[in-house]
């Protein structure tokens, strides 16, 4: 039987009591927050992520979501590693962090030289030049909706990470 | 035990991957193609009014020539940083030439017209934008990267030449400024 979301709900917010009970924790969490936010923050505005959108707002967009993937990802990252510590199983939770991480890093490849990088390196310019926009252009017309997946996954992410060490999940004992 | 070497594993696979994306980023900057130093090669541009224009014609003049793609955000702030240095780029008398490179790189995006009219800020007499043949991509952008710049001098001589203009124009404007 599922939870209805306002059990999920509480099922994080008793995890993130948890977590910030815990000097330790608390202090990972807190410091954790500014270098994920500067990181992302470096990436979003060094490729002007969403600038096609939203001109020179895209300052707002890249705070926002910097701010939004900052917060997300270190409490599911704390979560997982008071998990670790409580002997729970967490292959579930850090395949979900994984997920996340690698679609809020998404977004930002849209204008990144590594991806023609490596199709030129292994194919050749003609296949650097006629293939890689195809896959950068999408990502790059996309990016609202990917960033809005992005979000969607760190949520999910934070859930399964505050399920492992809720007890709510029976398989995630060891 | 276990515990230990699972963190020794994944330690070693985040050192393997920093690694590699230090090694490609600094790709970019390897000698492919045409460098600073090399006589900037002769190609023909179609612009948005359907004039053709060779580089070689522009001899005497130093030109800044932008590739782009449409569907590019960081293309979209380069041309409106290149907007932002006009009094810059018109007091040193340089021709800028926007073009975006064959194809859009294999996805369409805004309309080229449309794009100039909604980044390019006021229309110019010193800034053109058109279209770049597969010959000249390959040319001068033959990794397909969204965008890459190049400042060429008035004898046809590459002086400058980067990616990513929005972040990196900053450097250029040393060369800029140098211009007499």
């Amino acid at each position: 039987m599922g939870l209805n979301p306002h059990d999920r709900f509480n099922m994080v917010i008793n995890a993130m009591k948890l977590i910030l009970m815990d000097h330790r924790l608390a202090a990972i969490f807190l410091s954790s927050i500014p270098l994920l936010f500067l990181l992302y923050y470096y990436l979003f505005t060094s490729t002007a992520l969403g600038y096609l959108y939203l001109g020179r707002l895209y300052i707002m967009y890249s705070i926002i979501a910097s701010l939004i993937f900052s917060v997300l990802l270190s409490a599911s990252l704390v979560m997982d590693v008071y998990a670790a510590l409580m002997r729970r199983r967490t292959r579930r939770s850090l395949g979900g962090l994984a997920a996340a991480v690698a679609a809020t890093m998404l977004p930002s490849t849209c204008c990144s030289p590594l991806l023609p990088s490596l199709v030129a390196l292994i194919g050749g310019s003609y296949l650097a030049i006629t293939m890689t926009g195809k896959i950068q252009g999408l990502i790059g017309i996309y990016d609202p909706i990917l960033i809005s997946i992005a979000v969607v996954l760190s949520l999910v992410s934070l859930y399964l990470s505050a399920r492992s060490i809720q007890g709510g999940c029976e398989s995630c004992r060891r | 035990m276990q515990k230990m070497s699972r963190v020794i594993i994944v330690t070693i696979i985040v050192i393997i991957a920093v690694t590699a994306i230090a090694i490609i980023k600094l790709m970019p900057h390897k000698a492919i193609g045409i460098s600073v130093g090399d006589e900037a090669p002769s190609v023909s541009f179609t612009l948005i009014n359907g004039t053709i224009v060779n580089l070689s014609q522009l001899r005497g003049h130093y030109v800044l020539l932008y590739f782009i793609t449409t569907w590019c955000s960081g293309c979209a702030a380069g041309v409106e940083t290149i907007n932002y240095y006009a009094p810059l780029i018109a007091a040193k008398k340089i021709l800028v030439i926007v073009v975006e490179s064959y194809d859009d790189l294999g996805y369409q995006g805004m309309p080229l017209p449309q794009f100039m009219q909604r980044f390019g800020g006021p229309s110019r007499n010193w800034l053109v934008a058109g279209y770049a043949n597969l010959t000249a991509t390959e040319k001068y952008n033959p990794d397909g990267y969204p965008d890459i710049y190049y400042l060429v001098n008035d004898r046809g001589i590459i002086i400058y030449k980067n990616v990513n203009l929005a972040s990196t124009f900053s450097q250029a404007l040393d060369e800029i400024k140098a211009i007499k």
